[in-house]
């Protein structure tokens, strides 16, 4: 494996959005020991999704409890937006909900990837790491506009 | 002959994948990860400070609560109980998040007599200053049971007072928390 260069993520820009001053700090030290320099933070989805456009995140770690703007409702929103603004945010959802329910009901929101609380430095890295690593396509059907959803896949590949 | 695609119907081909492009075979090696751990490690290190600030809140919120409790006078009490509930687990004391849930259940039972309640939020914060002082992460173990077993009796008590037939669940719940290692 090649040794790992902390200038390669230097120009990764990561939205966090999370009501805990705790939990974004946690966060951001993981990513900022890898190498990555530019945040903006949001403490709920609303204000996050004020100051998207402008920042132009190539990701996102959003929290589930937020208010007035929870996490999923955001997700909802980006994937509503115009293409300019980029729908396309990948969004890596960080909630204490292990439950599959929840996990599903976030998923057909659109969340690319998702992260149980407590979140370990290693696991934010796996999901960092998938998200720039294995980028996924859209798809845009009658109820569902989101990343391509890999048991959807695996369901035609079975066909 | 049928042919298939593995695309689904709609697929959108799009800018994301040129966006990360530069980003693509970033792999992070043990060392790495050992840096990613210490990072959280330091965060989480000062959680009981953000705690025994929390307890403080909670214990002033609760003092400044005049005599007939209703939803409206008891939601500055009930907020800080939701945040411990909230964060506790998060920050590696799920403990902190029984003891709040079960705040925020005993706050929402209705209008409520303060002098009633007194002894059982007493024992609650109580609690939450031995986990706080004894830094007990994780699920307690024995001791972690024994507080559970503990505030249930104070929550019996109250009930019992109240006319409520609910029973303390706290040892369950820590019990249960215990049985997921």
């Amino acid at each position: 494996m090649p040794a790992f260069s902390l200038s390669k993520l230097e120009r990764l820009r990561v939205m966090l959005v999370d009501n805990s001053p705790m939990m974004r700090e946690l966060v951001q030290g993981v990513l900022e020991s890898v190498g990555v320099k530019h945040f903006m933070t949001a403490s709920d989805g609303r204000s996050a999704l004020d100051m998207l456009p402008a920042f132009g995140p190539h990701l996102a770690f959003v929290d589930w409890e937020m208010e007035p703007m929870n996490g999923l409702e955001f997700v909802c929103s980006v994937r509503k937006l115009p293409e300019r603004d980029n729908p396309f945010l990948p969004i890596v959802m960080l909630t204490s909900h292990a439950e599959e329910p929840w996990v599903l009901e976030a998923k057909n929101a659109g969340v690319h990837e998702y992260l149980i609380k407590p979140a370990t430095g290693a696991a934010i890295l796996a999901r960092l790491s998938s998200v720039i690593n294995n980028p996924r396509s859209f798809v845009r059907t009658d109820n569902y506009f989101g990343p391509a959803r890999r048991a959807a896949i695996e369901d035609v590949a079975r066909l | 002959m049928v042919s298939f695609s593995l695309r689904p119907r709609g697929y959108i081909e799009l800018s994301q994948r040129a966006r990360l492009a530069e980003f693509a075979g970033t792999e992070f090696d043990a060392e790495t990860i050992s840096r990613a751990e210490q990072a959280v490690a330091k965060v989480l290190a000062r959680y009981p400070t953000l705690l025994a600030d929390e307890i403080g809140k909670l214990v002033a919120a609760w003092q400044a609560a005049p005599e007939q409790l209703t939803s409206e006078t008891v939601a500055p009490i009930f907020n800080v109980a939701h945040e411990l509930a909230g964060y506790g687990e998060t920050f590696g004391y799920p403990l902190v998040t029984i003891l709040g849930r079960s705040l925020c259940r005993l706050l929402t039972m209705g209008d409520l007599n303060r002098r009633q309640m007194g002894s059982v939020v007493d024992a609650h914060i109580a609690t939450l200053r031995v986990i706080v002082r004894d830094r007990m992460q994780g699920d307690g173990g024995p001791i972690g049971l024994q507080l559970a077993a503990g505030l249930d009796q104070a929550i019996d008590k109250f009930n019992l007072a109240a006319g409520n037939e609910q029973k303390g669940r706290l040892r369950d719940e820590v019990a249960a928390l215990q049985a997921k290692k």
